[in-house]
C-alpha cells in the first residue's frame, strides 16, 4: 500500500491539475496579502465581522475556495486512473480491488489536507512577516480558527472521493462536485421565498458549505461547532461505504 | 522550554516511525526471500516502503547471478547430453562401416585385387576414426589443462599456406579454387605453429565440406592481423550464433560424416592464443575471420 | 519439466443474463506458449480477466500455480499481463508511466524499465508521451509493462494487434526467447490462428464462451495436414482392413462413418480396391487438406 502512494506521489507532480493548484493558492495569497482583504469565494450570506477581526482569520472563513481547489486532486489522483483504464493494470498483478481502494483514500485525503494545512500555514507565517503583527492574530487564535474548520474540509474531500468512484467519468465528477454548492444555494433561496418553507430553507442556508466553513472559523459557540462536526463524520462514513462499495461490487471497465 | 519538548518529542516520533518502517521491510524480505527459495520463478524481491532499497537491490543482483549460473549450467548440461550422442554416432558410424567389410573379407571368397580395394576401404574409415578420436581428444585437453601454449617467434603467411597446401588437392577435384590474398610474403607473429595450422586446417576443410565455389583467403593488417576465409553458403539454413559450439551441425551436414567439432576447437585455439574469431553471411558469402593480435615494433625489428 | 501453471475447472462467468464464459477448462504447463483462439466476443478477453482478478467468476474454480482462491491472488505477482487495449496516463511518457509501476510493485531497480523497454524495442521513444504514441507503440510498451516484472507469466489479449509486419516477427523471437530463456510461460489470444501458429506450442479454440478444444501444435499439424478421407457404413472392418492388408497405421477415425488417412504412401485408387475387395461399402472417398483458417473456421461452425 506504500508503494502505491509513493506511486501517486510521483504521479501528481506530472499532472497540470498539481501546478494550477499551487498557482491559484499563491494568486490568492498574494492578493491577500497585498490588499490586505480577505478574498476568497462565497455562496453564503455575506460575512459579518466587526473591525477587530484580523484578515488571516477573515482568510480562514473564506476557505471555501479549497472547496474547489480540492477537486484538482481528487480528479487526478481518481479520475485520472479511471479515464485511462490505468486500474486494470494495478489490480491485475500488484494489488486486491480493496487495498486499492484503501491506498487512494488514505493517498488522496492524506494529500489535499496536507496541501490544505500547508497552504493556510504558511500564508498564516507570510502574512505576519509581510504585514506585521497588526494584521495577524496569534498563531494559537489561527490554529483553533482553522482547525475548526478542519474536519469539514475532511469532510468534503472523503466525499469528493466518494463521488469520484461513484461516477468514474472525469466530466461527470466536475459537473456534480461544482455544480451542486451552486444548485444548493438556489434551492435554499427559492424556498426561503416561499413562506411555507421559509423555516426549512434557512436551516438550509445555515448548513450551506461555505457558510459553515465561514462560521466555523468565527463563531465560537459550542453548539453550532458540534453539529458541524456531526455532520461532517456522517458524511465521512457515508462517503466511505459509497466509494467502497461502488468500487469493490462493480465490474471494472 | 515547550518548544525544546515539542521538538524532541516530534524527533522521537519521527525515529520511531522509520525504525518501525525498517524493522517491517526487513521482515518483508526475509518472508519473500523464504518464499523465493522454495519455488521455481523470475521473481525478485520487492519493497514494501523502500526504507531497504539497496539491500534488495544487492540481494537481487545475487539472484539473478544465481540464475544465470544456472541457466548456463543447463544449457552446458543439455550440450554434454548432445555431444554424448553425438559422439557415440559419429564414432560408430566409420567403425561400422569398417566391421562390415571385415565381415565381407573373412566370409566370402573374393579376388585379392578385391581384397585389397577392401583393406584400403576399411583403412580409410579407421583412419577417420582415429581423426575424430583424435580431435575430440585434443579439444577435451585443451579445455580441462588451461595451460598456456608454447608460443615462438613464426611467419603466420608460411603457415597458411602450408594449410592451403594440403588441401589444394581436394578443391581440385571439386573444380574448386583456392585464392590468397596477400600482399606480403613474411609477417612474423609470436603464436605456436601447431595450433595455428590447426586452426586453419578446420576452417578451410570447413569451407570444403559445407561451402561452394572459390574460397577467399585475404590477410589483412592493421593493429591486429586480422585472416578472412570467404566462400559462397550453398544454403540459407545456418545459426551463426551457434555455429562455433560444439557439435553445431545443421541437419543437412549430419549426413556427410562430419564430427561439428572442427570450428569449436578453431575458436578454442583462436581463444587460447589471445585472438578471436566470428562469422558472418552476408549475400550468400560466409565470411569466417580470425583476429590475432601482434606486436609491430617486435615485426619491424 | 511439466508443473501446471494454471489450471481452469468449470470456469463460468455470466453478465447478468449473457454467458461470456461457459464451463471453461484449459491446462497451461510451464513454458508453455499457449494459444487462445477465437472470434471477437468469443470470450478470450473474459477468461483472461477472470484469470487476472479484473473481474469474478460466476461458477467454477482455478488454480495458479498450483493455488486456488485467495491464496491464488497472492500469487499474481508473478503474472505479467496486457489485457483489452494497452492503457497508460497519455501526459506521461513511456519511461515515467513504467516508472509509476515500479514504484507500485515495489521494485526497486530502475534499470528494469530500460531492459524492458529495449525487449521491446521502445529505447528510442523512451521519453515520448504516451498520448503520441502509434497504435503499435502502444501495443509494445503494454508488452513491456508485462515483461517489467520478471513475471512467470505473462498474459497477453491480442499483443499482435496494430503491428507491422517486422513488428509481428520480432515480436514472435521476443515470444520463444521469454519462453526458452526465462522458462516464461506465455498465454497469447488472438482471432487469427496462422498468427499464432508459428510461435504458439498448444491452442485453445473458444467461440461463443464454451471451449471447443485444446490441442497441442503436432496434433494440430496431423488435423491439417493432407489427408485422404474414406466415408464408410463399417468404420471397424475398413480399420482392420487398412492395417492386415495396406500396413496402413497413421489413420484415425473421425466419426462412425469417417476415416482420415495420413499415411504418405496411400493411394486413392489402391485404398478403393482394397477395400472393395473387403468387402467394405465404400460410400465416398477424396483427398483432402485444410489450411489452418479453414480448420478454424470449420470448427466454429460445427459448435
Amino acid at each position: 500500500m506504500l508503494n502505491l502512494i509513493k506511486a501517486d506521489l510521483y504521479r501528481i507532480t506530472k499532472t497540470k491539475g498539481f501546478y494550477l493548484y499551487w498557482a491559484i493558492v499563491l494568486v490568492t495569497y498574494i492578493v491577500n496579502i497585498a490588499y490586505k482583504s480577505y478574498g476568497g469565494i462565497s455562496l453564503g450570506a455575506p460575512l459579518e465581522y466587526d473591525e477587530s477581526l484580523q484578515i488571516d482569520i477573515g482568510a480562514v472563513a473564506m476557505n471555501f475556495t479549497f472547496y474547489f481547489l480540492n477537486i484538482f486532486p481528487v480528479f487526478s489522483i481518481i479520475c485520472g486512473e479511471y479515464s485511462e483504464h490505468t486500474i486494470k493494470n494495478s489490480i491485475s498483478s500488484t494489488i486486491s480491488k480493496k487495498n486499492f481502494f484503501i491506498s487512494k483514500y488514505i493517498f488522496t485525503m492524506g494529500y489535499t489536507l496536507f496541501s490544505y494545512v500547508f497552504a493556510n500555514y504558511a500564508y498564516y507565517f507570510a502574512n505576519r512577516l509581510i504585514n506585521g503583527e497588526d494584521y495577524s492574530s496569534t498563531f494559537g487564535e489561527f490554529s483553533g480558527a482553522f482547525f475548526r474548520q478542519f474536519p469539514l474540509m475532511a469532510a468534503i474531500v472523503s466525499l469528493f472521493i466518494g463521488l469520484a468512484f461513484l461516477l468514474r467519468k472525469g466530466a461527470a465528477f466536475n459537473s456534480v462536485t461544482i455544480i451542486t454548492p451552486i444548485v444548493y444555494t438556489s434551492a435554499a433561496l427559492a424556498l426561503y421565498g416561499i413562506s411555507s418553507t421559509k423555516k426549512i430553507a434557512e436551516k438550509l442556508l445555515t448548513y450551506e458549505t461555505s457558510t459553515m466553513l465561514s462560521r466555523l472559523a468565527l463563531d465560537y459557540s459550542s453548539n453550532y461547532t458540534v453539529k458541524c462536526f456531526i455532520i461532517s463524520a456522517l458524511i465521512i462514513i457515508l462517503s466511505l461505504f459509497i466509494g467502497y462499495f461502488s468500487f469493490t461490487k462493480r465490474e471494472l471497465e | 522550554m515547550t518548544a525544546v519538548v515539542i521538538i524532541l518529542g516530534i524527533g522521537a516520533a519521527v525515529g520511531l516511525a522509520l525504525y518501525l518502517l525498517k524493522a517491517a521491510e526487513i521482515r518483508s524480505i526475509r518472508k519473500q526471500l523464504h518464499e523465493l527459495k522454495g519455488t521455481d520463478t523470475n521473481s525478485l524481491i520487492h519493497s514494501k516502503n523502500g526504507s531497504a532499497d539497496k539491500l534488495i537491490n544487492e540481494i537481487n543482483q545475487l539472484i539473478k547471478d544465481t540464475r544465470t549460473l544456472k541457466i548456463d549450467y543447463q544449457k552446458k548440461n543439455h550440450a554434454l547430453e548432445q555431444m554424448m550422442t553425438n559422439i557415440s554416432h559419429d564414432l560408430r558410424t566409420p567403425l561400422t562401416s569398417a566391421m562390415g567389410y571385415i565381415n565381407i573379407l573373412q566370409n566370402s571368397d573374393i579376388s585379392e585385387e578385391e581384397k585389397q580395394r577392401e583393406i584400403a576401404i576399411i583403412e580409410n574409415r579407421l583412419i577417420r576414426l582415429e581423426e575424430l578420436i583424435n580431435s575430440f581428444f585434443e579439444l577435451s585437453q585443451t579445455i580441462s589443462s588451461g595451460k598456456p601454449p608454447e608460443l615462438s617467434q613464426l611467419n603466420l603467411v608460411s603457415v597458411l599456406e602450408e594449410s592451403i597446401v594440403h588441401y589444394y588437392d581436394d578443391y581440385c577435384s571439386k573444380n574448386r579454387q583456392i585464392i590468397l590474398q596477400c600482399n606480403k610474403h613474411k609477417l612474423m607473429i609470436s603464436s605456436n605453429r601447431n595450433m595455428l595450422l590447426r586452426i586453419f586446417d578446420n576452417l578451410i576443410n570447413n569451407s570444403l565440406k559445407h561451402g561452394c565455389g572459390d574460397l577467399v583467403i585475404t590477410v589483412a593488417e592493421d593493429n591486429a592481423i586480422a585472416v578472412e576465409i570467404k566462400n559462397n553458403l550453398p544454403s540459407a539454413e545456418l545459426d551463426i550464433d551457434h555455429i562455433f559450439d560444439e557439435f553445431y551441425t545443421t541437419d543437412i551436414s549430419r549426413t556427410k560424416g562430419n564430427t561439428g567439432l572442427g570450428l569449436a576447437i578453431a575458436k578454442q585455439f583462436t581463444e587460447i592464443l589471445g585472438g578471436s574469431i566470428n562469422a558472418s553471411v552476408c549475400e550468400g558469402y560466409f565470411t569466417m575471420t580470425v583476429k590475432l593480435t601482434y606486436n609491430k615494433e617486435e615485426v619491424r625489428l | 519439466m511439466h508443473e501446471i501453471v494454471l489450471q481452469t475447472n468449470s470456469l463460468t462467468k455470466q453478465y447478468g443474463k449473457f454467458t461470456a464464459l461457459d464451463n471453461a477448462n484449459m491446462t497451461v504447463y510451464h513454458q508453455d506458449i499457449y494459444g487462445l483462439i477465437g472470434k471477437n466476443g468469443a470470450g478470450k478477453t473474459t477468461l483472461m480477466k477472470v484469470v487476472t482478478g479484473l473481474t469474478e467468476q460466476t461458477g467454477g474454480t482455478f488454480k495458479l500455480f498450483g493455488k486456488s482462491g485467495s491464496a491464488a491472488a497472492k500469487e499474481k505477482s508473478r503474472i505479467g499481463c496486457l489485457i483489452e487495449n494497452p492503457a497508460f496516463f497519455g501526459n506521461m511518457t513511456a519511461y515515467q508511466n513504467l516508472k509509476y509501476y515500479c514504484l507500485q510493485k515495489g521494485i526497486t531497480d530502475l534499470s528494469q524499465i530500460d531492459e524492458a523497454l529495449k525487449l521491446v524495442n521502445l529505447t528510442d521513444a523512451k521519453n515520448k508521451k504516451f498520448r503520441k504514441f502509434s497504435l503499435g507503440m502502444k501495443q509494445r510498451l503494454g508488452i513491456a509493462f508485462a515483461i517489467l516484472d520478471n513475471p512467470d507469466l505473462i498474459i497477453l489479449d491480442e499483443p499482435i494487434n496494430g503491428l507491422d509486419p517486422i513488428g509481428i516477427s520480432e515480436l514472435r523471437d521476443t515470444f520463444r526467447k521469454l519462453s526458452q530463456e526465462r522458462g516464461i510461460t506465455l498465454i497469447i489470444s488472438s482471432h487469427i490462428l496462422s498468427e499464432l501458429y508459428a510461435v504458439a506450442n498448444r491452442f485453445l479454440f473458444i467461440d461463443g464462451g464454451k471451449v471447443l478444444k485444446e490441442i497441442t501444435k503436432e496434433e494440430l499439424d496431423k488435423e491439417c495436414s493432407r489427408c485422404i478421407v474414406v466415408t464408410t457404413d463399417d468404420t471397424k472392418k475398413a480399420a482392420a482392413a487398412l492395417e492386415s492388408k495396406l500396413n496402413i497405421t497413421d489413420y484415425k477415425v473421425i466419426s462412425e462413418t469417417e476415416i482420415r488417412i495420413y499415411d504418405e504412401n496411400a493411394k486413392t485408387e489402391t485404398l478403393n480396391k482394397t477395400l472393395f475387395q473387403n468387402e467394405i461399402n465404400v460410400t465416398g472417398i477424396h483427398e483432402s487438406g485444410v489450411s489452418l483458417e479453414e480448420y478454424f473456421k470449420q470448427f466454429v461452425r460445427e459448435a
